[in-house]
């Protein structure tokens, strides 16, 4: 896949645990120019977003995208269950535009201790101001471009308009990053709505992992967190995205990561959701040229209220693309969980293999779950398949686990763990998968 | 002193007048099974096919399929119908499944680990590399590979794997009394002899433990002597005997044993 094996070696750093800790906003407005008072969403104008535009004193085409995706924001309606894509999310429940816009940038972070081996092979890994800032002719053509645009949707605009940080993650052709790089990130304060973007461009055969934490403890007013990750992998490179959304139960999470796929790319991801009131996220794969694979997984474990709802999508537009997609969740409580995901194979698509599976496991009575998964195939020489699962917890294996002393409860732990196992399998990050299954254990032992 | 002796005297497990069926069936299996079981025998329940063995081995384990409709089951001097299966195993009473159940994802030694630490106070957990000794000592008497510690439950196992798993969980987990339902069905003559070792082994060195040894053939008495064999008939025992019991079915059949019953049965 790489010219020449010397050439990738030469490139390939050891990156080390890097870790960034990304806040999206602070109390303390920074800059000179007075910061705006902080609003709710639903008083914002047109000219709130050029105010904050002042404030984090965008270059003009940043200015210009963010007011574009204002207009369409504006334009479009709050989705409401009668359109397909939110029939099972209602969110008329939540007061979302109660929630307020900071009241100014972030001031700008240290700058990322970023493995020299890695910045000298010309790796990019730092927050989005200071991309804005020393990276612009890297970040300029991307930005809300490569991946993400406000024509998908309210949220997408209303993140587009209000984008107020982030990651920005480049890797150039060649580049091998070893080990995974993070970006944790937290939600000091409750009633805020925060709009973080990531954005990775993996150059032409470059090879990098990025994992992304998001958690916050559970606080008393409902915060927004309207997210999203743009990915581009381009000819021959291979990106694997991991994210965990670990928010406390007052967060309304919106999350959308859409990544395209060149010419015999590969981009692997896992969503995984734990936290959160109400989260919702759309993970759209697009498969733009030959040879382009995409490996999408899901894991999600809700109890009490709480609501998530995944909408995938894996668009095959080029011949010989592949595509697997398996989302697992399990629910406890009054938890309801929605998945529906389509695949899509354009025309010219043929000898397409595409594969969609949703796995749910019911805990307790109360607890439901739906899943619509959809093919639409234009392509007449294709391999899909589809297909989803909802079912309760089998007495039988219980009784066995039982019949060995653990008690109802430690069994059904013992099986929810066995049933995302199918999925951390997938992930070849041993340390990951541990801390992930901790992260299960410890949700799955107060259901 | 007479107290101290009827402690002693007292059964493991004694079965009074059992019936039982499948839930909300209309017919009984066991139509009233009396059966008691020391610390230390080995008893051998035998019996043609839908005779009520594995009726009654349910019963002991508290499988949801399975209800009793009259009679009573004491061990160790206590009711054991009303506990739950969890409760009852930790009271020692091991069931090795005839079937057991595939868990997806779980591995025979994190399923071992928590079964034993199940059993122990939380303070107590059995430290992780004693268990591993443990477990690899257990698995190399069963002559399994090490690396099956690391496979998950039952998933993909052959016959013979998933009958050596049930015998590694029963050597772990140190059971009172071990009901063992048809360990020998499906095997090869290998299989069978590593399995029916493995029991002997246990037993030899838990001189203490009882085991009640469910089966259709005689064939795995060849390995395990039983103190005592009783055969079950149309949910009653009809017979009961010493080991000769089971060389008498083996080479008669359970013909004569029903036809023995027959003026008695109607």
């Amino acid at each position: 896949m790489s010219p020449g094996g010397a050439a990738t070696a030469d490139t390939r750093v050891p990156a080390g645990e890097l870790e960034r800790h990304a806040e999206p906003w602070t109390e303390e407005p920074a800059g000179g120019l007075a910061a705006p008072p902080s609003r709710p969403l639903r008083d914002l104008t047109r000219a709130s977003v050029e105010r904050l535009s002042d404030v984090f004193g965008d270059p003009m085409w940043l200015r210009e995208r963010r007011l574009r995706a204002w207009d369409v924001y504006a334009a479009l309606p709050v989705p409401d269950t009668r359109s397909e894509a939110w029939r099972y999310t209602d969110l008329s429940r939540i007061p979302w535009t109660d929630a307020e816009t900071t009241s100014g940038p972030p001031p700008p972070p240290e700058p990322t201790a970023l493995d020299p081996r890695l910045a000298s092979a010309g790796v990019v890994f730092t927050d989005i101001a200071t991309a804005v800032r020393r990276h612009e002719t890297l970040l300029e053509p991307h930005l809300l471009r490569a991946a993400v645009e406000p024509g998908l949707g309210k949220f997408a605009a209303l993140h587009a308009a209000l984008l107020d940080g982030g990651t920005f993650l480049y890797v150039p052709p060649d580049v091998e990053v070893e080990l995974p790089l993070r970006t944790l990130r937290t939600m000091p304060r409750d009633g805020a709505a925060a709009f973080p973007h990531t954005l990775i461009v993996a150059d032409r055969n470059s090879r990098v992992t990025y994992v992304e934490e998001s958690s916050s403890p559970t606080l008393p007013r409902l915060a927004v967190n309207c997210a999203a990750i743009e990915i581009l992998a381009r000819a021959g490179a291979t990106v694997r995205i991991v994210t965990v959304q670990e928010w406390g139960r007052h967060v309304f999470h919106y999350g959308l990561q859409r990544a395209r796929v060149e010419r015999d790319a590969t981009v692997r991801s896992l969503v995984v959701t734990l936290g959160g009131r109400l989260a919702r996220a759309e993970i759209q794969s697009l498969l733009e040229a030959e040879g382009g694979t995409s490996e999408m997984l899901g894991l999600y474990l809700a109890d009490a209220d709480q609501h998530v709802d995944h909408h995938t999508l894996q668009l095959h537009q080029a011949p010989h693309t592949n595509s697997d997609l398996l989302f697992k969740g399990a629910l406890w409580g009054r938890a309801r969980s929605a998945f529906s995901g389509l695949i899509k194979v354009s025309k010219g698509a043929q000898r397409t293999d595409a594969y969609q599976k949703n796995r749910n496991l019911l805990l307790s009575a109360e607890a439901r779950a739906d899943s619509l998964p959809n093919l639409e195939i234009e392509a007449d020489d294709v391999r899909c398949s589809h297909g989803a699962t909802i079912g309760r917890a089998d007495e039988l294996q219980i009784f066995y686990l039982m019949s060995r002393g653990l008690t109802r409860e430690a069994a059904e732990r013992m099986l929810v763990l066995g049933f995302f196992e199918e999925v951390l399998a997938r992930l070849p990050l041993e340390d990951l998968r541990e801390r992930l299954r901790s992260s299960i254990r410890r949700k799955a032992s107060i259901p | 002193m007479i107290d101290d002796r009827q402690h002693i005297d007292a059964p493991l497990l004694s079965i009074r007048g059992l019936r039982g069926r499948v839930t909300d069936a209309p017919e009984e299996i066991l139509r009233g099974v009396d059966l008691e079981i020391r610390r230390g025998e080995i008893h051998a329940l035998m019996g043609p096919n839908g005779s009520g063995k594995s009726t009654l081995a349910k019963l002991l384990s508290g499988h949801p399929g399975y209800e009793a409709t009259g009679g009573e089951v004491l061990f160790r001097g206590e009711p054991l119908l009303a506990l739950d299966p969890d409760e009852r195993a930790r009271r020692g009473i091991f069931l090795a499944f005839q079937y057991p159940m595939e868990i997806p994802g779980v591995s025979i030694a994190n399923f071992v680990r928590t079964a034993m630490n199940a059993r122990r106070a939380a303070e107590d957990e059995i430290p992780v590399l004693d268990f591993y000794d443990d477990l690899q000592a257990q698995m190399a008497t069963l002559q399994m590979e090490p690396t099956f510690a690391e496979r998950f439950v039952n998933e993909g196992f052959s016959g013979g794997e998933k009958k050596r798993s049930e015998i590694l969980q029963m050597a772990l987990l140190k059971p009172e009394l071990a009901v063992m339902d048809e360990t020998d069905s499906g095997l090869d003559v290998d299989a069978l002899r590593l399995v029916a070792e493995g029991v002997v082994a246990l037993a030899r060195e838990r001189t203490s433990m009882a085991v009640l040894l469910i089966t259709h053939y005689q064939r795995i008495l060849n390995y395990i002597t039983p103190d005592r064999v009783h055969v079950l008939v149309r949910g009653r025992i009809a017979r009961s005997g010493g080991a000769e019991l089971a060389m008498e079915i083996e080479s008669r059949g359970y013909d004569f044993i029903r036809e023995e019953l027959a003026p008695a049965a109607v």
